[in-house]
């Protein structure tokens, strides 16, 4: 019962990030805070819901394959933010600065 | 009632998405769209109970197809002046075609996809109703395949005739494409690319468990969903990680051990499937208490050769990279 209400708390936890990652991604003005927003979705988010799932699977061994497979998701996700922000710093593009549209 | 709302959203998401993918106006748009495409596919076959195709779907569809577009698209960027001119000369001839066809053109065309369109639509209506299909006959003979996954006991025991020409066909592909490739030689990665030590250090972590993740793949195929072309397929994925991180080939990698690691495959589904025969059986039917080994010795080898075909038709291996080494320099 208390396993339901807290995988519960988690996916919804988990769902909220993925929420304000999207908005994030859609409403932030350049590429390095889109970036900031979309892997606060990926890592937290995913985090969240991943425990959630955790939590329902029958074994300790299904649990800690998903938590594997948030790990991986948590190592690619950085990477390819920090090559994306990388490739973009190296093509010029300027950080946004407070009173640009 | 909300599994229902899922696929409703799920199935309408993916129409969306390839219309994207095969409107965008940008060449990267339509790529890049091509992505989560073949995620949301990946997980409709899921949702179908079909994971084997779900897995391939995840890896070929979304992972390495995905690659290939990229490389291809970087290639259609940066092309040469004569290849520029080349075009310019086909495009003048292309132009008078448009003038001679236009919009009767794309009337045939229109007529075409609606006659064939139809044709399948009736294919499917005239199928008899019954719903198992042929499902009842492999369950009854499942024991006697060697294999307890029923997908990996059609492919490469009932069926195994067509995976066996499917990994000749991907060895064909690999040929002909070796050949193109000569004529038009030029790095899959931009020279101006540099080492990335975070994706360096990505790929140290992630390459070893790539390889154990695909032989724990290739060994649960024969009982549960995975087999030679998912773990394949994945390992493919490792060796684009590595060509995309410039890793300098081992020197024990020399062309003759790439060439043998692409026909591993091939040869040994065909030897065993002729080998066979000396006992007084047809082709590719297996003893049946030999059917499992046989089995896995054929999974494995074409696991390799899935995986370095898949690569090379990405990267091209056996061209001698001129890349830093593990312990840096520039290129």
């Amino acid at each position: 019962m208390w396993v339901d209400v807290l995988s519960g708390l988690a996916l919804v936890t988990g769902l909220a990030f993925f929420v304000a990652g999207t908005v994030g991604l859609i409403r932030f003005p350049d590429i390095y805070t889109r970036l900031h927003a979309l892997t606060k979705a990926d890592t937290l988010g995913l985090g969240f819901v991943s425990l959630a799932i955790a939590l329902q699977s029958p074994s300790i061994f299904v649990a800690l394959k998903v938590m594997l497979v948030w790990a991986v998701a948590l190592a690619a996700g950085a990477t390819a933010c920090n090559l994306i922000a990388q490739y973009a710093d190296r093509s010029g593009l300027r950080p946004w600065e407070r009173g640009e549209p | 009632m909300t599994v229902w709302a899922f696929d409703i959203l799920a199935l309408l998401a993916l129409v969306w998405l390839a219309w994207r993918a095969m409107t965008a106006r940008r060449i990267e748009v339509a790529v890049v769209t091509f992505l989560p495409y073949g995620l949301l596919m990946a997980l409709v076959w899921a949702r179908l109970r079909a994971p084997d195709i779900a897995i391939a779907e995840a890896a070929i569809g979304a992972g390495l197809t995905t690659a290939l577009l990229i490389a291809a698209a970087n290639r259609i960027r940066r092309r040469s002046a004569y290849e520029r001119a080349a075009d310019t000369a086909a495009a003048s001839s292309r132009s008078a075609d448009a003038r001679l066809g236009g919009w009767g053109k794309q009337l045939v065309g229109a007529v075409l996809a609606c006659v064939v369109g139809g044709l399948l639509a009736a294919a499917v209506a005239n199928l008899p109703a019954q719903q198992a299909g042929l499902s009842p006959q492999v369950e009854a003979n499942l024991s006697d395949s060697g294999a307890g996954n029923p997908v990996t006991a059609v492919l490469l025991n009932f069926r195994g005739y067509d995976t066996l020409l499917e990994i000749a066909v991907l060895l064909l592909a690999l040929i002909g494409v070796m050949q193109l490739r000569r004529e038009t030689p030029g790095p899959v990665v931009s020279a101006e690319q540099r080492h990335s030590l975070v994706l360096d250090s990505l790929v140290h972590v992630i390459v070893p468990l790539i390889v154990i993740v695909s032989g724990y793949l290739l060994w649960r195929g024969g009982d549960a969903p995975g087999g030679a072309f998912q773990a394949g397929a994945l390992l493919a994925g490792a060796g684009v990680l590595l060509i995309l991180n410039k890793q300098a080939r081992p020197a024990w990698l020399s062309a003759r051990v790439v060439r043998a690691f692409v026909a591993a495959g091939l040869l040994m589904f065909g030897g065993v499937a002729l080998n066979v025969m000396w006992t007084g059986r047809n082709l590719l039917e297996y003893p049946i208490e030999l059917a499992k080994p046989l089995i896995l010795a054929i999974e494995a080898a074409a696991t390799v050769s899935i995986a370095v075909i898949l690569t090379m038709l990405f990267g091209g291996v056996l061209t001698p990279h001129r890349a830093p080494s593990l312990q840096g320099g520039a290129s």
